[in-house]
């Protein structure tokens, strides 16, 4: 890579020629000299001021022989106070558990995050309607991701104990659900017995009303589960495909031309970016965009 | 736009750790050197709006891409074999894979992987100036050298890192450097 007096080799002397005091007025002409004459010199030097500010992580290496005396600080009587009375008022507002008690989220063109503690995390898609009972959460529509431990999970066709992250999905005409992590045990739906699933279990109720088992791959379970990161995973979809998955999430609608629909293409994206997304189709496909204040048009 | 002392950090912290991806990716067009490209990529970087670049890997890469496929078109004679590398290329994944991402943990490891491995007289004064802190000065004082020493050291240890950097793999023994399709690697 770097021989003698390649421009690694001389942008590496500048940085460090910088860094040991303020160039003259002849260096820094002597440097733009250099830089101009041609562009590797100049994406040299970049480079080696990058690395450069890369190597700034190493101070954390930095182990001193004598550490600095830490005292160890007690609370203050009156914060001491302050905890007490709060905790007290917490105390007192936190509801009684009540097994009659239900609530009720629906989501439109968004993600919500409804619950997000250490042991119970539930991400609703766009569309999607939930029903949470002191005993048991119930998927009605849509696509939920639900991470706990001995919760009762169902659909209209599907039960399940969880201990671990379950993807769950309630169409019109189907049901499905992935184990993403830990163990599920599935009930009811006719199983003479209860069934035992791991990572990567995939459930499916048929149209026909018809269980289906099958088994997804990690990079698979990583792709279905993005959504719940603000993502969305492309695996070779159609543009038209991916446009209408945007759609779903955002205002601002993406519109493929007929030249660009059946094009196909890979990627991570935020869902709540289209106008990355268009860049992006821009770059790998090529075209034009043209946006108006309800749509981007990719032609 | 973002100003230049930022953009070099920014550079320093999603482009220089994830570069060897890039790069690995470069290695199959025998055509031309890897460098050029890369550092012809930096200098668009350098000028490129990247305050709303979402994936600076992804970003690095189309940037690559572009100017691989310029160059080609420049070419008087082109290896076909690079061209139908290139046509199946468009469908690569735009985002390095989970295990690519770099940590702070990894990145700390990757430092120290790389201070030992750099010749003594090198480390000493690298460990001096970015470990320890201290000025170019005081280095040159405490190691008892010139301050031109310093500074040369310095420089042969930068152009070492940064080789480094271009080459590294972060689990050389099960983890093969590549750029994804989809969600599968490719070797």
């Amino acid at each position: 890579m770097a021989t003698k007096d390649s421009p690694d080799d001389v942008a590496a002397h500048w940085v460090a020629h910088i860094d040991r005091a303020p160039l003259t007025e002849q260096e820094t002409q002597e440097l733009e000299t250099w830089l101009q004459a041609d562009i590797r010199h100049k994406g040299a030097f970049l480079r080696s001021q990058a690395v450069w500010h890369a190597t700034e992580r190493a101070k954390a290496l930095y182990t001193p022989t004598l550490a600095p005396f830490q005292r160890t600080q007690k609370p203050s009587r009156r914060a001491f106070m302050s905890a007490a009375v709060a905790a007290s008022v917490a105390a007192c507002v936190i509801p009684a558990e009540s097994g009659e008690a239900r609530t009720r989220y629906k989501t439109q063109k968004n993600i919500l995050h409804c619950e997000n503690t250490k042991q119970r995390q539930i991400v609703l898609d766009c569309y999607t309607q939930l029903e949470e009972k002191s005993e048991q959460t119930s998927l009605l529509m849509g696509q939920c991701f639900i991470t706990d431990k001995h919760r009762c999970v169902r659909t209209q066709n599907l039960r399940f104990l969880i201990d671990g992250g379950l993807l769950l999905a309630k169409g019109s005409s189907y049901d499905n659900a992935v184990v993403v992590n830990g163990t599920a045990t599935m009930q009811g739906h006719r199983l003479k017995e209860r069934k035992h699933l791991s990572v990567g279990a995939q459930v499916t109720v048929t149209p026909q009303g018809r269980l289906h088992f099958s088994t997804v791959d990690q990079d698979t379970l990583a792709r279905l589960t993005a959504w719940t990161q603000g993502q969305v995973s492309l695996a070779t979809e159609t543009l038209s495909e991916a446009t209408d998955i945007f759609n779903r999430y955002n205002q601002k609608q993406l519109v493929p031309s007929f030249r660009l629909a059946d094009m196909r293409l890979s990627g991570l994206f935020d869902l709540n970016r289209p106008d990355v997304f268009a860049q992006a189709v821009k770059a790998i496909l090529g075209g034009r965009i043209t946006e108006d204040a309800h749509h981007i048009f990719l032609e | 736009m973002l100003p230049n002392t930022e953009r070099s950090h920014w550079l320093a912290r999603y482009i220089v750790p994830n570069e060897h991806i890039v790069r690995s990716w470069l290695a199959r067009f025998p055509d031309f050197e890897a460098d050029d490209i890369i550092q012809e990529a930096y200098v668009i970087l350098s000028e490129a709006d990247i305050s709303n670049v979402t994936n600076p890997v992804g970003y690095f890469h189309t940037i690559c891409r572009n100017l691989v496929i310029r160059h080609y078109k420049k070419a008087q004679i082109v290896s076909v074999t690079a061209i139908a590398d290139l046509q199946n290329d468009s469908l690569i994944d735009q985002t390095p894979s989970a295990e690519d991402i770099t940590n702070a943990r990894a990145e700390l490891r990757f430092l120290e992987d790389v201070v030992q491995q750099l010749p003594e007289t090198c480390r000493y004064v690298f460990i001096d100036r970015k470990i320890n802190g201290y000025a170019q000065k005081d280095c040159a004082r405490r190691l008892g050298i010139s301050e031109r020493s310093v500074e040369k050291r310095l420089a042969r240890a930068l152009v070492l890192i940064s080789r480094f950097y271009g080459q590294r793999e972060k689990a050389p023994h099960n983890t093969p450097t590549g750029l994804t399709r989809g969600n599968k690697r490719l070797s």
